[in-house]
């Protein structure tokens, strides 16, 4: 664990203004990493909190809506944000890391893929005395905002209880679970999780028909995994699939459409990335969805209490009973429609009074 | 291959033929155990899964058989034209809603990675492998710029997807196309004089380039296909998949690797049989299926294929060095 000793705003901003003789440098970096879409005013204001966000990559209205929401809820408080593009690439995060330490930031939001400079990047901010708050992926020392990957996939697999409960009496022929073994902890989490959700409906179902296997990174992969998987149990018709997110259980609906077997096939996805999506096939009878727009409400709340002086205890990983968990929606297929697309989703959490979470306003099985 | 060292009942099989019934003897020996072991593995499910695991590795690997023939060793681009490809077809797709449109922008792809192909390796004078790893990383460089990582769907009441879930005889229709497309290249390998002209500039460049066969000619077209059928690869991959990644799938990169090698094509080019590439496929698209009904972790197919590469190249080694002798 490293150890985090949150630096007075003023001392750091010092500090930042002595960095910034390198300007040339930091100017550089900035171009380079290209990417403050929301300049605040040069250096801040001492008493102003200013608050550092990396995000993920640009151009995706989810990640967009992300970083509205963050603005909007940050000048409700009177803060103010710099944004930052990581671009998918850690290296490019490592960049930003040094850039927004120059730049003096109070508080950062780190949401980047490479798990490997993650770690790297939090000592960065720990040794600047910056406390961290990273989105999704785990590093030591940083508050983990992101899905609550247990209890998502156990909605899911109660939701396939039910319906094995309520149409076959808990008697499936075939439980499919598809995860993907690059993603580590989370796959392993949630897939696990739809398996214990399941069991814990329909609690006889003999583990010889679940068949829990890797499905890759995208649908094509866990669609020829769903064929092998269907082509060993031949005489199944009465199918369950559930696993790590949307992109994998449709990939397990096409093999079996491609078998010609998607008639007892029943399915339930986890991230409602495809359900939300409206192109999603209609053996997809729902997900389990997270609200990814509404991750700014968690991480401002926490900086909140943070400003207010109390001692956080830091949750560093998803597991920990401190990490800070956004709440998990199961939505229906028809429930869908009624969900707002993600600009929507923005506008009102911006609108919204500081606090109220995506899940409040948009779930409507809350 | 040294006569001495081949056991007699393969001595009477043609040379040429020899890879081609090894791996079909392995493909009915794989079938018959796991058979016998897991009955419910001979069923429609079990070969229609089959047929459609050989689609776009087919195809790819069919590509890839007609760059490492002519000599130029290997392409190592094409799991990057397979996903820029079904990109392509995807968004032309979701804008026009045609069909035609959407095919011809995924040709395009494959036609575009081919010239860049070709420039740099018979042009530029870079090392093949060199040259499409480049194009390979900057292609998937370029996706990712083009779509921030964002899955990409295609229509799931479009007539390509329609197609992608058709089968033709209870054979998918997709397959058809495949294996259309490798009796084709089979033909025009061996019946036309362009054809014979690929293989000898593979086998000896430089005796095929004082017969008078131009040498860059063969390696631009070759490189060309290539790309041709890597898209043609990505737009059947777009008719079977209703959600695309945007990252180019590194497996199916190993998998038409040891296609092509463990099918008997020689990596120092020149030698090799379409039919041979048939056989491997076929093979190395039932073990992921046979896999699982024993039950092993997902993780033994890349065992298996890494040690079919391995086995391969060793193979070729010896014949390349009883070739020399």
């Amino acid at each position: 664990m490293i150890e985090r000793a949150v630096m007075p705003r003023a001392a750091r901003r010092w500090r930042a203004r002595a960095a910034s003789t390198a300007a040339l440098t930091v100017a550089a970096a900035i171009a380079m990493t290209g990417c403050s879409s929301t300049p605040p005013s040069e250096q801040g204001d001492d008493d102003q909190v200013l608050i550092g966000f990396a995000n993920i990559t640009s151009g995706d209205p989810t990640l967009t809506a992300m970083e509205e929401v963050l603005k909007a809820q940050a000048e409700k408080r009177g803060w103010e944000v710099l944004i930052l593009n990581n671009n998918l690439d850690g290296p490019t995060a490592l960049k930003n890391a040094d850039t927004m330490i120059a730049r003096g930031v109070d508080y950062v939001i780190e949401f980047q893929v490479d798990s490997t400079v993650q770690p790297v990047i939090a000592e960065k901010f720990a040794d600047a005395g910056i406390p961290e708050i990273v989105y999704d992926i785990p590093a030591p020392g940083a508050y983990f905002v992101g899905a609550p990957n247990a209890e998502a996939g156990r909605l899911a697999g109660v939701e396939l209880g039910n319906y094995a409960k309520d149409t076959w009496e808990c008697a499936p022929d075939l439980v499919i679970l598809v995860e993907q073994a690059t993603a580590g902890d989370p796959s392993t989490l949630r897939t696990n999780g739809v398996r214990e959700g399941l069991l814990e409906i329909c609690p006889d179902i003999s583990e010889d028909i679940i068949v829990q296997r890797d499905g890759g990174a995208s649908a094509d992969t866990a669609q020829a995994a769903g064929r092998d998987i269907l082509a060993a149990y031949p005489n199944a018709e009465k199918i369950l699939a559930g696993g790590l997110n949307d992109t994998n259980v449709i990939g397990i609906i096409n093999a079996a459409t491609q078998l010609g077997r998607a008639g007892g096939l029943f399915a339930w996805g986890n991230d409602g990335s495809g359900l939300l999506s409206g192109t999603f096939p209609p053996e997809l009878k729902g997900s389990v969805a997270y609200f990814i727009p509404g991750y700014p409400i968690y991480a401002l709340d926490l900086i909140e209490r943070l400003e207010a002086g109390e001692d956080v205890p830091v949750g560093d990983t998803p597991t920990s009973a401190d990490a800070i968990l956004v709440d998990a929606c199961v939505i229906s297929a028809e429930q869908a429609a009624d969900v707002p697309n993600v600009e929507e989703q923005a506008k009102q959490l911006a609108d919204a009074p500081t606090g109220t979470s995506a899940y409040e306003l948009f779930c409507p099985t809350k | 291959m040294n006569q001495a060292a081949t056991p007699r009942g393969l001595s009477r099989i043609p040379a040429q033929q020899r890879t081609t019934v090894v791996l079909i003897a392995l493909w009915l020996l794989l079938l018959l155990v796991t058979g016998i072991m897991h009955p419910s593995f001979w069923s429609a499910s079990t070969f229609l899964a089959i047929s459609f695991n050989m689609i776009v590795a087919g195809v790819v690997a069919l590509g890839l058989s007609i760059v490492t023939i002519s000599g130029a060793l290997l392409d190592l681009s094409n799991a990057t034209t397979v996903a820029i490809a079904s990109v392509a077809v995807a968004t032309v797709l979701r804008a026009t809603d045609s069909t035609p449109l959407a095919l011809l922008a995924g040709l395009a792809v494959g036609i575009i990675v081919g010239i860049i192909n070709a420039t740099l390796v018979v042009a530029v004078g870079v090392n093949p492998i060199v040259a499409t790893l480049a194009v390979s990383f900057g292609g998937g460089g370029l996706l990712i710029v083009y779509a921030g990582g964002i899955q990409q769907t295609v229509p799931l009441d479009s007539a390509l997807t329609a197609f992608g879930n058709q089968r033709w005889l209870g054979i998918p229709a997709a397959l058809v196309i495949v294996i259309a497309l490798i009796v084709l290249v089979e033909l025009y390998l061996t019946r036309t004089r362009p054809g014979r002209h690929l293989v000898a500039v593979g086998g000896n460049p430089k005796a095929a380039s004082t017969r008078g066969i131009s040498v860059r000619r063969v390696r631009v077209l070759a490189l060309l296909a290539s790309g041709i059928l890597a898209a043609i690869g990505g737009i059947l991959l777009a008719s079977q998949t209703s959600v695309l990644s945007t990252t180019p799938n590194a497996q199916l990169a190993y998998q038409t690797a040891a296609v092509v090698l463990l099918g008997g094509i020689s990596l120092s080019g020149g030698r090799g049989q379409v039919t041979g590439l048939f056989a491997s496929l076929l093979l190395l698209s039932t073990v992921p299926t046979a896999i699982v009904s024993f039950g092993l972790p997902s993780s033994w197919q890349i065992v298996l294929q890494g040690a079919a590469i391995f086995i391969a190249v060793c193979l070729d080694a010896r014949r390349t060095r009883s070739l020399k002798k």
